[in-house]
């Protein structure tokens, strides 16, 4: 086998295979005998066919097969002597000259770059700060999610805040519109489910009351059906109930397993000041990764780049649940989003390809151990068996995956250890 | 009566190959009216070549049922031809495939 690499620009090389006579006549050999076992030829017994008979019955199935073995068997060997690492499947060419019998792969690979000075990059990020009103907010949130629904006492009108269940019936021209209306729908005033001057008119309806609303949707309204419509709404007031907040008091705090309210306070800071920091250390490793790619110019290798976009595309599709999408609605998600996903897709892979270098210069790595660990925690995360998990991630062969990405967050706090991170005062 | 109508077709079996190879020795089947005499003009005719000898067999069809009818398939004529060791025959090689 002889192989010779040449550069074709940065991310491209051309890696053409030559084979010696005797590899080729080794795999003929073993196509040969494999087929001599299957072969069935009228006139033969299965296995007892002659050889001529079999190589002029199976040329073309021959010719394949051996091309197809020829870069099986030896590609990966050849990659490893020409020490070219591709991403992607490499183009294969074939040579079938009278001497010159091998195939050309064309490859792409990661570019080798120079690596910026990828040490005490500076970044500039806001202080942490957690004022008492985002506590007093985060306690107004746990007041309406422990809060209590109660009859209301006294026989008032409906109003703000309220839990309301209505019976409506739409009606355009005077006659009852189909689909539109039902017997019992129940309703948070003041939560914005409806159209807001729908929710208006309820305000102050009682119990029992029956009343006529007139609502014109907007053009934009995402039911197409009543889009541009007026419709009247006959409207019941079957139900009003009350939400009944919980006293913030000691009480409180120990319903949420703190002491008492002082803890409640601390406790919460304490939370959103992890949440911030959590932020912050994401903006942080997201300037830095900017900052290093802005400084050093980075060829994408295209496949890669065609594949990344693909795989956004596919996601954003499957988050539009993708089946029930027309085939032209599928077009324009498609045209619409391919230039922001280019570029982002073209950002991160920049950002791999540099956090791969560096984690090769910096010898960051990671072991089987290590993906085990991992396994672990997601597994507890997920609070599902750690079998599963782990025969999820081998059946889908996610264990390299996991692996880089093992490399990828190392590398990546290696970085942030390594930044000058300056507060703004 | 021409070459055309006396060769039929190569016999082409395990066995047939055997004896191409130990003794040179081709099979066909040929017409049923065929000596040996025209046999062997036929096949130095038609594959230039030269024969030593022929031997023929009649062979007879197999009968055949399905169902309730009973058939029989045609008889044939059958011919060993041995050639001079230096000729060969390619049909038999697989060149015919």
């Amino acid at each position: 086998m002889k192989v010779q690499v040449e550069n074709i620009d940065s991310v491209k090389k051309k890696v053409e295979v030559l084979l010696l006579e005797e590899e080729i006549n080794a795999i003929r050999e073993s196509i040969y005998s494999e087929l001599q076992k299957q072969a069935k030829i009228k006139g033969f017994r299965p296995g007892k066919v002659p050889r001529p008979m079999i190589i002029s019955y199976y040329k073309d199935y021959i010719n394949d097969e051996l091309k197809k073995r020829m870069v099986q068997e030896t590609m990966y060997e050849a990659l490893n002597e020409a020490k070219v690492n591709p991403v992607g499947q490499p183009l294969v060419d074939f040579i079938d000259e009278a001497d010159r019998q091998g195939y050309v792969l064309e490859c792409e690979v990661l570019p080798d770059i120079e690596l910026p000075p990828y040490k005490g990059i500076e970044v500039e990020v806001e202080q942490i700060k957690v004022s008492d009103d985002e506590v007093a907010k985060r306690i107004e949130g746990l007041q309406q999610m422990h809060a209590e629904i109660v009859a209301k006492e006294s026989d008032r009108g409906a109003r703000k805040g309220d839990l309301v269940v209505i019976k409506y019936q739409g009606y355009e021209d005077g006659k009852p519109v189909k689909d539109i209306g039902t017997e019992a729908y129940p309703l948070e005033l003041g939560s914005s489910t409806l159209m807001p001057e729908f929710e208006n008119a309820l305000m102050g309806m009682k119990e029992n009351e029956e009343k006529e609303i007139p609502v014109s949707f907007p053009e934009d309204y995402p039911d197409k059906d009543i889009a541009k419509r007026t419709l009247q709404f006959k409207v019941m007031m079957k139900e009003i109930k009350e939400k009944r907040l919980p006293e913030v008091n000691d009480e409180f705090a120990k319903d949420l397993n703190f002491d008492n309210m002082d803890a409640l306070h601390k406790g919460l800071r304490d939370e959103i000041l992890k949440e911030k920091e959590n932020v912050r250390g994401r903006e942080i490793a997201q300037k830095i990764m900017d900052a290093l790619i802005g400084g050093v110019e980075i060829p994408v290798p295209k496949t890669l780049l065609e594949r990344r976009i693909a795989a956004m595309m596919e996601e954003a599709k499957s988050r539009f649940k993708a089946d029930r999408l027309t085939e032209e609605e599928a077009k324009a998600i498609d045209e619409r989003f391919r230039e922001d996903f280019e570029k982002s897709a073209e950002a991160r892979i920049k950002g791999e390809i540099l956090v791969t270098k560096i984690s090769e210069k910096e010898g960051i790595d990671a072991d089987e151990n290590d993906v085990q660990e991992r396994i672990k925690k997601i597994a507890e995360d997920a609070k599902r068996p750690l079998n599963d998990v782990r025969n999820f991630y081998e059946q889908y062969n996610l264990l390299n995956n996991l692996r880089s990405s093992i490399i990828e967050e190392r590398t990546i706090n290696f970085l942030r250890d390594n930044a000058v991170i300056k507060e703004k005062s | 009566m021409n070459e055309y109508d006396i060769i039929r077709r190569p016999i082409i079996t395990e066995k047939s190959t055997l004896l191409k190879d130990n003794g040179n020795q081709y099979v066909f089947e040929v017409h049923r009216g065929a000596n040996k005499i025209e046999i062997k003009h036929a096949v130095e005719k038609l594959f230039k070549v030269k024969v030593l000898s022929v031997s023929v067999s009649n062979t007879e069809g197999k009968k055949k049922r399905l169902g309730r009818f009973a058939g029989k398939r045609s008889d044939w004529k059958k011919a060993i031809v041995k050639l001079s060791p230096k000729d060969k025959i390619l049909i038999f090689e697989g060149a015919g495939a």
